[in-house]
């Protein structure tokens, strides 16, 4: 076998070891049922009270108030951009939501939107090539008497590197937030959101499966075409087993928040994971000018870390050493270019020092 | 590995088989998979093809996870012989989330809006309660009356020619019926769902403008759907279609990709195909299957104690259902079964009784034990 790299893969995502190993282990017979989870009924009792489980661990880590219910979904975020409008978009009249718009996947949210209403995007930060987040003002003089049914923000946005640090107060606007790569990286008030939700393939576990946590006041709004699916009230109430879930990859969620809890919890996350992003950012600011983070500084993303060296030939050849030296999956997005190390939670602090290494090395063999 | 005899466990006050030992799992799904299959998973689960990292930690747009999928389509066209003019779409969810993505692509196809669909068990009436939001939904043969113990016939002339479709589900898991043949609809493109028995036996696509079918029986673990559809049916959805929901996004691109997939899945897709392959695809599993399901049903047939469920000529080949003279004898006999390690044999809770699902990973040992535990405990209690 080969040794195991450190992974920067924007998602799917490395996930801790442990829990690989464990999935391993008990692939044939899950808990000496004799089959595997897999292979075993979502009804079945051995499943439910995994289910039940990881709702709970999911509200205990995330410390989710009592009047917000969780819906596991099938698709990953993607499925959310078109269940976030079909579930709350007919709240008012008016059928209109606000997006603020500070990547690619919040644009895609967008478009996706646009069938079920009326979509504005008064804010953007395009014009910054999406090196910022507008300010928190700015976002609630949009909001104020707006009329829409939601707003909402892309909390940490993969591609560009940047976040959002601090949210807006929107009053009685219910905000909602895609956190998808960066979800129980740091604590985050749920109860400054209307929803939060998030694809599972960053920090949770694999691919095939988001979660909503969804504030109990904001269901009961769905438009008639919503699949059964698609609708948070109905999940809620089955506790998402509306219909056959993705078993394994909610078996390996459980396994994730479990690896999160014995770690120390969300807050302990946050202190390796700026301490992580610490690491890599501090490399590149010693050669700046050899190398360009995309955001700027008071936006930078403790999850994804993009920048760009002086030519596309360069980024390519750092891309290709750094994979040699066991550095996985550094180049990034197809439609970005550039660098992109992605560092969950799953991704081990000598994984950071390690590149934050390569990243000096690399500088002084060719700066 | 055989599933070693099953040995008490007075904590969990059931009969219990040691760790590390496998059962007969007649789960209708998820459902059991071959055991070479889990093998290659656990393989991939530290390292997948040398690449340093966990199958489910890579990007979907590797390299290497573009040619699981690319080998997974081709191995699908070959296997059930997919003619040129129809697409094959790797989809998210299961077969439930299909109720409604049929409706949204095809309800708009005639401008009548209408489709129609047969009743022939819970996941039909599920489908035509859920279609009814998307248009005008009728359903014109049904087997209510006879607590769907088979399905219909269909009179080619009572097709109404300005349905947009025709919708069936050829086999029904919950009852234990399937359609062994299928009816000629015209010029009204027949609709299946085929969620519990794809890849059971061949198939005439021809017949079908879209056949779909959830994974978890026959194709790969829960959480991945498949369509066949006709390429002239793409093209008609609902404006208001999720992306992911619209069949036409995933037909345009080469691996039917709009966003991550549950990659998982797709690995195991990909082995289950090889799978099939190996076992001399899927006419030889058929045979395999006919002979499987003929050994209970011999039994029924045999019997007066047990009663099937399914008129003769209606019987599934992948789910047998029948009941016990009492509720008492049923309990125990499900009591036993788990025992003798044979599991999962209660019927869906919509229903009682007992069933035994044989889906294509069923080896014959695993249903020649449950034959002979039911004639054991048929002699004992009859």
């Amino acid at each position: 076998m080969t040794e195991r790299a450190f992974n920067f893969s924007a998602g799917p995502a490395m996930l801790p070891l442990p829990v690989l190993q464990r999935v391993r282990e008990e692939l044939l017979d899950y808990q000496g049922l004799g089959a595997s989870i897999i292979e075993i009924s979502h009804f079945s009792e051995a499943f439910t009270s995994l289910m039940h489980e990881t709702e709970q661990l999911l509200v205990e880590l995330l410390e989710v108030p009592s009047n917000y219910r969780i819906a596991f979904a099938h698709g990953g975020a993607t499925m959310q951009f078109s269940m976030v409008p079909m579930n709350l978009i007919a709240r008012k009249p008016a059928r209109k939501a606000l997006y603020v718009e500070t990547g690619h996947f919040s644009k895609s949210a967008i478009a996706e939107a646009g069938r079920y209403g009326t979509i504005e995007a008064p804010l953007s930060t395009r014009e910054d090539d999406f090196r910022s987040i507008p300010s928190l003002e700015e976002v609630e003089t949009a909001a104020r008497d707006s009329g829409a049914s939601y707003l909402h923000i892309t909390t940490n946005n993969t591609m560009k590197g940047t976040r959002w640090s601090e949210f807006p107060s929107l009053g009685e606007l219910p905000l909602v937030g895609d956190a998808t790569s960066e979800i129980l990286s740091r604590p985050i008030d749920i109860s400054r959101f209307g929803v939060l939700y998030a694809g599972a393939q960053k920090n949770m576990g694999p691919s095939g499966v988001s979660v909503a946590i969804v504030r109990e006041d904001l269901l009961g709004h769905a438009l008639p075409l919503t699949p059964k699916m698609l609708n948070y009230t109905q999940l809620a109430r089955d506790h998402s087993l509306t219909n056959t879930a993705n078993t394994f990859a909610i078996y390996v969620i459980n396994l994730v928040l479990h690896w999160v809890k014995t770690s120390g919890g969300v807050k302990e996350m946050e202190r390796q994971n700026e301490e992580k992003a610490g690491l890599i950012y501090a490399a590149l600011d010693r050669h700046a000018g050899f190398y360009t983070p995309h955001s700027r500084p008071e936006c930078r993303s403790t999850m994804n870390v993009v920048f760009r060296l002086q030519d596309e030939d360069l980024d390519e050849r750092f891309a290709r050493e750094a994979n040699a030296e066991g550095l996985y999956a550094t180049r990034g997005h197809r439609l970005m270019g550039g660098i992109r190390a992605s560092i969950y939670n799953g991704m081990p602090s000598e994984g950071a020092s390690s590149l934050a290494g390569f990243i000096d090395e690399f500088a002084r063999r060719n700066g | 590995m055989t599933p070693s005899p099953g040995k008490a466990n007075p904590a969990l006050g059931k009969a219990y088989p040691a760790p590390g030992h496998r059962v007969y799992n007649f789960s209708a799904g998820p459902a059991t998979l071959p055991l070479s299959v889990l093998e290659k998973a656990r393989e991939a689960l530290l390292d997948f093809q040398g690449l340093g990292a966990s199958v489910v930690e890579v990007s979907h747009r590797t390299p290497e996870f573009l040619a699981l999928i690319e080998e997974s389509l081709a191995l699908l066209r070959e296997l059930l012989a997919v003619p040129e003019n129809y697409r094959i779409l790797l989809l998210h969810g299961g077969g439930q989330l299909q109720f409604s993505m049929v409706p949204f692509n095809l309800i708009a196809y005639r401008p009548a809006r209408k489709a129609l669909y047969t009743d022939t068990g819970l996941f039909a009436s599920r489908a035509v309660e859920i279609a009814a939001r998307y248009g005008f939904v009728s359903v014109p043969w049904h087997s209510r009356e006879t607590d769907y113990d088979r399905v219909p016939e269909i009179d080619p002339a009572e097709v109404d020619p300005e349905a947009s479709y025709l919708h069936i589900t050829s086999n029904n898991t919950v009852m234990g019926t399937c359609w062994h043949t299928f009816p000629d609809t015209g010029g009204v493109p027949l609709v299946a769902d085929m969620t519990s028995e794809i890849l059971s036996r061949t198939l005439d696509l021809r017949q079908f403008g879209l056949i779909y079918a959830g994974a978890q029986k026959n194709l790969a673990p829960a959480g991945l759907s498949m369509a066949i559809i006709r390429e002239d049916l793409l093209g008609h959805a609902l404006p208001e279609t999720p992306k992911l929901m619209n069949y036409a996004v995933f037909a345009e691109d080469r691996h039917s990709m709009a966003n991550t997939p549950s990659s998982f899945s797709v690995f195991m897709l990909r082995q289950m195909m090889d799978w099939v392959k190996e076992q001399g695809g899927v006419a030889a599993l058929e045979q395999r299957n006919r002979d499987k399901a003929a050994i209970l049903y011999r039994l029924l047939d045999e019997s007066a104690f047990y009663r099937g469920f399914a008129l003769p000529e209606h019987r599934a080949i992948m789910n047998v259902t029948f009941d016990l003279p009492d509720a008492g004898l049923l309990k125990r006999f499900l009591a036993e079964a788990d025992g003798e390690g044979l599991m999962s044999l209660a019927g869906h809770h919509a229903r009682g009784a007992v069933r035994a699902s044989i889906y294509n990973a069923m080896p014959v040992e695993g249903v020649q034990a449950l034959a002979d535990f039911m004639t054991e405990f048929q002699r004992r209690h009859g």
